[in-house]
């Protein structure tokens, strides 16, 4: 299907996805990264534009339970999708486990990392798989901080994997 | 905001080519992690796009009857990694698959868009090369299926005709089968990186001969490519350590380096010989040779 | 508590992505602001063509004709312009000529490339050499942008008695930032009372600085400007000073629009136009005696200051007083020079001079011990610097310093000895990884050198909230450093309280007084003690006023400062930098103390060399520090951790690649920082050593972890490769190459 875009016109299509449990339907402007949809129209501020090259990693989200950089993803290519924001994993102000472990551990400093490498995180907790330290440290290798020195961040991923792996063992599926 | 004037977006691969053919203008977007950053870069401007993403089955890995193993030119990254026959049958792929880009990055580029930007960087480009991939390339016309070697037509240029598309990369059996293989990518750090250098080598050792050796060079010349006179030297030959480093000192010849911010021609010339060392020793072992003095 | 491990205040915040950083405020009708600059490092502007095919009569324009007030960035010297106008000289590449802003963002970037500068091209300088050559002439009577004289003794007759004399020169590269967050401003400008109000939101580690330079730019009253911080994505001394630039900037276009305006700069131009760390080179003479005491040092130390002085003369300032390390040495000369070149002026970065001097002496260390027979333990552990002793300025060493102890410490941890003796071994064997361990000892001073508290006269406060509980009153700026939790805890356990009863007021400057800006290593120790005396006259009044009675539990505070606002409306109670009476500095011929005190480290590092690819890995770090008092461990190993990796990365990877005097490898994939799987894990001790001046007796640590990772970097690779030129940073596996091949090759 061809959404052409005629003289001075902008070339626009409508664009149902779910966000953070949500259902959203709005018209967006095809030349829209999903990072430009996501903060500019629907005010999802958690997610940071740190580069514009999908090279920082500060505007992860999750879309359909995978990482991928909002500021390269088109916003048309969500249609149909599923995306999650920092914005959409706590419930009722209740801090999800990793989101605590972040908290806790230290791993937070200026914070602008910080969104997109807890939903690289969640991703892999979520995954059910277990992880080497060089693992851990590779699935979050797409996310660049200049304050930590990673340190604390792969010390609060591993923490929440443990805490995950003896929450699943406490309740098995 | 892209500067796009408008995006395609068909259901069907026969739709996909229809398109294409009628407006052969169009840039062709798969995952989007090259065409959207050279945007951004101020490229492209203005372009329309075709995005393939829609397609059903694009993205499949599968082994065809007669043992050729498909790659739909829509597999991101990530999923070929972590696929079961590409582990099996050709690990050296699943190497140069995570050795690109990090996780978010690998999780929506595909290997078919890599490819066809043309980039000499491409961290599968040198692998598919010494892999001997066949690439099956559709237009609404017809097909055809043509050797990597083919595919290259300079710098950042691919041979594909209007209205062509990239529909899947096939290895064939021999291709794969009893095959060791290494790939080395050389970058300033270990992940996010474009490759200073590529290595990929793909070995078939009998009775500690090499019955077969492919090497391939990214980033060593303009476009990808194979090292014929290591190739040929090390056909019968036996494995030793000379022999490795005689294979290494061959694979220079068809490097053509440059110097960039990124490394001088004298630098990117050394590691051409150390890391074709390094990678044909290693692609030795796993193949189930040993590099005996 | 001073002391405990408390949870970062706006940590939550950050966690559930509600934290709001300037770009995330909302501002309903705001313009996109954007800046055309030129690209040609020297000339005259001669026009602005505006080309086809945009509308332009919908866009506003700002030029250097239009500025209502003073042209001029206040600053420490005030010659940048905030615009070169028609006729006037071009100093930079990247140097601001056009502001425009249009609601369309995508319409404005297209504006922004239809602008075409006609720039007369002069003849430009861009590097350290033609400076001094004056090839040509470009600033001033010299091309000097601040020149520096410390002298202690008289090294001239020493040289010729002395046993050995060594000298080296050695060079550090530019180093950016990289903040995760790009510099971004807002600005509102409204007519109020028959005059103008300017507001500003910005990433900005200081508002009373771009408070300063808006009133300036502007010709208005300190009433007629507000600065706002807002929280900040990373700063380590880029929005130190740039902000003053770019808030301008956004307050013109919202001035002339009388629109608001967001500034929000993408990477590619912050890297290319803001402020960087001053590229070095220094030049080093030493004496020993046969024994290898040190009898005299000579520096000449010259920074590349870029075309305007910006925080040249500061940074020069701190560079020259560190030149001479952690030793004693009775006869010094430190020459110090910034000089001028046309490219974009560097400003402050973690360390601010200090890394580049540090670097130089504990290189130089190491050669001189190699060169001496000497093993480089020793050489330093008989030249430490101890308590009574007087450092290059003549400033004496009043605390029980204990820097063996702390070298020891750091060698322990990383295993020096046992690693040395086996790598001796190991390295002589077949086999491409050479590995190695190294190490650098240094001091960081913390606060401004010299008189600049005295300048600065800060004022913070502490006020009472109608719920009863206390907020902080300071201009200090939240960069993630934890200034907010650190701020609390120490105002908590002032007043007795539990530190959730003690919060931060957003810095506004409307609200929160000048403790000047958040730089210096300063925060901790000068504003946390100035708010330990605004707490408990806080307290003091509370009591003198009866609305408190001692000794008082948590509740009934809470209860009587409730009450306290109820019935006086506003509750405030502020105090003021004093200089304590034994620290003098004679700022003519730079003699005294320097610094109210330093904090002490070592720091240790092993590194694995491929020696065919030469690239290097650092396979362990320990970083030891003597910093008075822990504050917060977490958040201080936090900050340790984070110095360590920006020090490693500055040793081994990180390079500005300039042309035509503008930096060319301007995005995140071709500048390059550590990811998480490049660095090891980093060992952090601290030791502690109460210091009088400060809460709690703590110092500063904010810079200090950015002084000893290259040296102790490079030192390693010493160990591991053997006598090699390894003189510069970042020393890349190209680089690395280079200096192997000289050997082989004669």
């Amino acid at each position: 299907m061809l959404t052409k875009n005629t003289a001075g016109v902008k070339a626009r299509k409508r664009l149902c996805m779910t966000v953070n449990g949500r259902a959203v339907e709005i018209e967006i402007d095809i030349r829209e990264s999903l990072l430009d949809v996501l903060r500019d129209r629907l005010q999802f501020t958690g997610v940071k534009q740190g580069c514009s090259v999908g090279e920082c990693g500060a505007c992860t989200v999750l879309l359909d339970g995978t990482p991928v950089n909002s500021c390269i993803y088109l916003a048309a290519w969500a249609h149909g999708k599923s995306v999650v924001t920092i914005e959409g994993l706590a419930q009722d102000g209740q801090l999800t486990p990793v989101q605590e472990a972040f908290v806790e551990e230290g791993a937070i400093q200026c914070g602008f990392c910080t969104p997109g490498v807890v939903l690289s995180a969640t991703a892999m907790v979520d995954s059910g798989k277990a992880f080497t330290h060089d693992e851990v440290r590779r699935e979050l290798s797409g996310h660049l901080c200049r304050c930590t020195g990673y340190q604390k961040i792969v010390d609060a991923a591993e923490r929440a994997l443990r805490e995950a792996e003896i929450a699943a063992d406490e309740h098995p599926v | 905001m892209f500067d796009i004037c408008e995006l395609c977006e068909p259901g069907t691969l026969a739709e996909a080519k229809a398109i294409y053919a009628a407006n052969p203008e169009l840039k062709v977007i798969a995952g989007g992690t090259d065409v959207l950053i050279r945007m951004q870069h101020g490229s492209l401007a203005g372009a329309g796009l075709l995005s393939l993403r829609n397609i059903p089955h694009l993205d499949e890995i599968q082994l065809l009857a007669d043992g050729t193993l498909s790659i739909g030119a829509m597999a991101p990254f990530t999923r070929i990694f972590e696929n079961e026959l590409i582990r099996r049958l050709v690990p050296v792929l699943g190497e140069a698959s995570v050795s690109m880009g990090g996780p978010q990055v690998r999780n929506v580029a595909t290997i078919g868009g890599n490819l066809c930007n043309g980039a000499v960087s491409a961290d599968s480009a040198s692998t598919l090369f010494a892999l001997d991939a066949l690439l099956k390339l559709e237009t609404a016309g017809g097909e055809r299926i043509i050797p990597m070697r083919d595919f290259y037509a300079g710098p950042g240029k691919v041979n594909l005709l209007p209205g062509e598309l990239l529909v899947a990369i096939l290895i064939p059996r021999e291709g794969y089968e009893g095959m060791g293989g290494h790939y080395i990518k050389f970058a300033p750090r270990k992940a996010m990186d474009i490759a200073t250098l590529g290595v990929a080598v793909v070995c078939r050792i009998r009775e500690n001969r090499f019955e077969d050796l492919r090497i391939g060079l990214g980033v060593a010349a303009p476009v990808p490519v194979r090292c014929f006179e290591a190739e040929a030297y090390a056909k019968g030959r036996e494995v030793t350590w000379e022999c490795v480093q005689e294979i290494a000192r061959l694979a220079l010849k068809p490097a053509k380096a440059r110097s960039s911010w990124r490394a001088s021609k004298d630098y990117r010339e050394h590691l051409i010989e150390v890391l074709a060392q390094r990678a044909v020793a290693e692609a030795v072992k796993r193949g189930g040779g040993c590099c005996a003095d | 508590m001073i002391g405990a491990s408390s949870i970062r205040k706006e940590g939550r915040a950050k966690v559930l992505g509600t934290a709001i950083y300037t770009d995330d405020k909302f501002m309903p009708g705001a313009l996109h602001g954007l800046t055309v600059r030129s690209e040609v490092p020297r000339g005259i502007l001669r026009a602005i063509h505006f080309g086809d095919g945009i509308p332009w009569e919908e866009f506003t324009l700002v030029t250097a004709e239009d500025i209502p007030g003073t042209n001029l960035v206040a600053s420490v010297v005030d010659d940048q312009p905030f615009l070169v106008g028609i006729g006037q000289e071009i100093t930079h590449s990247q140097q601001a000529v056009l502001l425009l802003a249009h609601s369309d963002r995508f319409l404005a970037e297209k504006a922004r490339r239809a602008v075409r500068l006609d720039i007369e091209e002069l003849p430009a300088v861009l590097d350290i050499q033609s400076s001094l050559d004056l090839q040509p002439l470009i600033y001033g009577a010299d091309n000097l942008l601040k020149e520096i004289r410390i002298a202690k003794g008289d090294p001239a007759p020493v040289w010729a008695q002395a046993a050995h004399v060594i000298e080296g020169e050695y060079r550090t590269g530019a180093q950016e930032q990289m903040y995760i967050e790009p510099n971004a401003m807002l600005s509102v400008v409204e007519p109020r009372d028959g005059a103008l109000q300017v507001t500003v939101w910005g990433s900005l580690q200081c508002p009373y600085y771009v408070h300063g330079a808006l009133r300036q730019l502007f010709g208005l009253s300190e009433k007629q400007v507000r600065v706002v911080a807002m929280e900040m994505g990373g700063a380590f001394g880029g929005k130190e000073d740039y902000p003053s630039v770019n808030g301008g900037h956004a307050a013109l276009l919202a001035w002339k629009s009388g629109r608001p305006v967001k500034l929000i700069y993408d990477r590619e131009e912050d890297l290319a136009c803001t402020t960087k760390r001053h590229p070095s080179r220094t030049r080093l003479r030493t004496a020993f005696d046969a024994e290898g005491n040190l009898l005299a040092l000579e520096a000449d130390f010259i920074l590349d200051g870029g075309a305007y002085a910006t925080l040249s003369p500061v940074v020069l300032s701190r560079g020259a007083v560190h030149a001479a390390s952690v030793y004693r040495c009775p006869h010094v000369r430190i020459h110090a020079r910034a000089v001028a070149t046309n490219t974009p002026p560097p400003g402050a970065f973690r360390g601010f001079g200090a890394p580049q001097s540090l670097f130089a002496m504990e290189r130089h260390m190491d050669v001189c011990a190699r060169k001496l027979g000497l093993d480089a333990v020793e050489l330093r552990r008989k030249n430490f610097l101890r308590l009574g002793d007087t450092m290059a300025t003549g400033q004496v060493i009043r605390e029980d310093l204990d820097l063996a102890g702390i070298m020891d410490r750091a060698l322990a941890a990383i295993g020096y000895h046992d690693k040395r003796a086996a790598f001796a071994l190991t390295n002589q064997e077949d086999g491409p990884i050479k590995r190695g361990v190294g190490f650098s000892v240094f001091m960081h001073g913390c606060g401004f050198t010299g008189n600049g508290e005295s300048h600065v006269a800060s004022v913070a406060g502490v006020e009472g909230l109608a719920d009863g509980t206390v907020a902080v009153l300071a201009a200090s700026t939240e960069m993630g450093q934890g200034k907010n939790t650190v701020f609390a805890q120490i105002v908590a356990e002032a007043l007795h309280l539990p530190v959730e009863l003690v919060d931060t007021a957003q810095v506004d400057t409307d609200h929160v007084p000048n403790s000047g800006p958040t730089v210096a290593s300063r925060s901790t120790m000068m504003v946390g003690r100035i708010l330990e005396d605004a707490a408990i006259g806080f307290k003091q009044a509370l009591v003198q006023q009866g609305f408190l009675a001692e000794p008082y539990t948590p509740e009934s505070f809470q209860t009587a400062v409730a009450k306290a606002v109820a019935a006086l409306g506003t509750l405030r109670c502020y105090g003021q930098y004093h200089r304590p009476p034994n620290i003098q500095w004679d700022d003519v011929n730079y003699r005294g103390d320097a610094y109210p005190t330093y904090s002490w480290a070592c720091y240790a590092a092993e590194v694995a060399v491929d020696l065919d690819t030469c690239e290097v890995k650092v396979a362990d770090f320990a970083a030891v520090q003597e910093v008075g008092r822990v504050v917060n461990p977490t958040l201080a190993a936090g900050q340790i951790e984070g110095g360590v990796a920006q020090g490693i990365g500055w040793g081994l990877w990180e390079e500005v690649t300039m042309q035509r005097g503008r930096m060319i490898n301007n995005q995140m994939t071709n500048y390059i920082i550590p990811t998480s799987v490049d660095l090891p894990r980093i060992q952090v001790i601290f030791l502690e050593n109460a210091h009088a001046g400060g809460p709690g007796g703590a110092k500063g640590i904010g810079e200090l972890p950015m002084d000893g990772p290259a040296p102790a970097v490079v030192n390693a690779l010493e160990n591991a490769l053997g006598t090699l030129r390894l003189d510069e940073v970042p020393m890349t596996p190209d680089r690395l190459l280079e200096r192997c091949e000289e050997v082989t090759h004669g």
